[in-house]
């Protein structure tokens, strides 16, 4: 499962991607529209990751909006639970 | 009647997908037969999804390990599938401005095209865009996933050659100018990055 980290600002988004990239895969997709407008740009995480990403970005000065859970249903749409 | 004979024992996924797809609009129009020989069930499975999805029907039969499909194809296809959209991407980066925030915009660009319903038939990468299909890049997990639904990824060679890529690509296949010109030539709609 993958989770779903959103950020303040682009900017903090371009630098949580620099930030945890060398750590671990990253993955950049646009905000979901069911989430919302605001920053367009989120990363998604692999669960196994998930704490340390968050731990990495906590000791930084990125402000994380939310994190949400992915879920995919049977048909391969997928939705996003807040999770934090 | 029209027919068409394929053999993709021991093709790896995606190649019977994209075999059947190019077979397919040698029909234009036509009714007719294509016979797909392949040799896991995974590559029966994507292929009659495909077919069926365009309005086609397919039977399956087994001996051993070796699948045969035969696909009735139908005179006309499902238009709303049927619409050839080819994405033409020139650049490492979406849009002109900043390069940090344009390698991230096209990152997220290609993740969204995985969600489309109906995914493009044809991304075509050259210059700077051949980085995007090779190792090293983000995109080449989302760009999987579009050619197992049935996109074709292609890269310019002479663009790999001159970035020195040849042996870093990751996903697709190589093309050259001829045929970058053909598919933009036959398209119903050409998107330019």
């Amino acid at each position: 499962m993958d989770y779903l980290f959103t950020f303040e600002t682009t900017h903090y988004a371009i630098s949580a991607e620099n930030l945890l990239v060398a750590e671990m895969p990253v993955k950049v997709m646009a905000l979901p529209s069911s989430i919302g407008s605001g920053c367009g740009i989120c990363l998604r995480i692999n669960e196994l990751n998930v704490e340390k990403a968050k731990k990495i970005l906590k000791d930084s000065a990125v402000k994380v909006k939310n994190i949400y859970e992915i879920s995919q249903n049977d048909n391969g749409k997928r939705s996003y639970k807040l999770w934090n | 009647m029209k027919k068409i004979e394929i053999d993709m024992l021991g093709q790896p996924c995606p190649l019977p997908v994209v075999a059947v797809k190019k077979a397919l609009k040698d029909f234009s129009g036509e009714t007719g037969e294509i016979i797909v020989q392949v040799d896991n069930q995974i590559a029966v499975d994507n292929v009659s999804k495909m077919v069926t999805q365009k309005g086609h029907r397919v039977s399956a039969s087994e001996t051993g390990n070796h699948f045969q499909l035969v696909v009735e194809v139908a005179g006309q296809e499902d238009s709303s599938t049927n619409a050839r959209v080819v994405i033409s991407i020139g650049h490492q980066v979406m849009g002109g401005g900043d390069d940090t925030l344009g390698a991230m915009l096209m990152k997220s660009y290609i993740y969204s095209l995985t969600e489309l319903d109906n995914p493009p038939e044809k991304i075509l990468f050259y210059n700077g865009g051949a980085h995007i299909t090779c190792e090293g890049s983000q995109a080449i997990e989302d760009l999987k996933l579009l050619e197992s639904s049935g996109t074709e990824i292609l890269t310019c060679g002479a663009c790999l050659d001159f970035y020195q890529l040849l042996d870093k690509l990751a996903v697709g296949q190589v093309t050259n100018m001829f045929n970058i010109a053909e598919a933009m030539e036959q398209a119903d709609k050409v998107i330019n990055l």
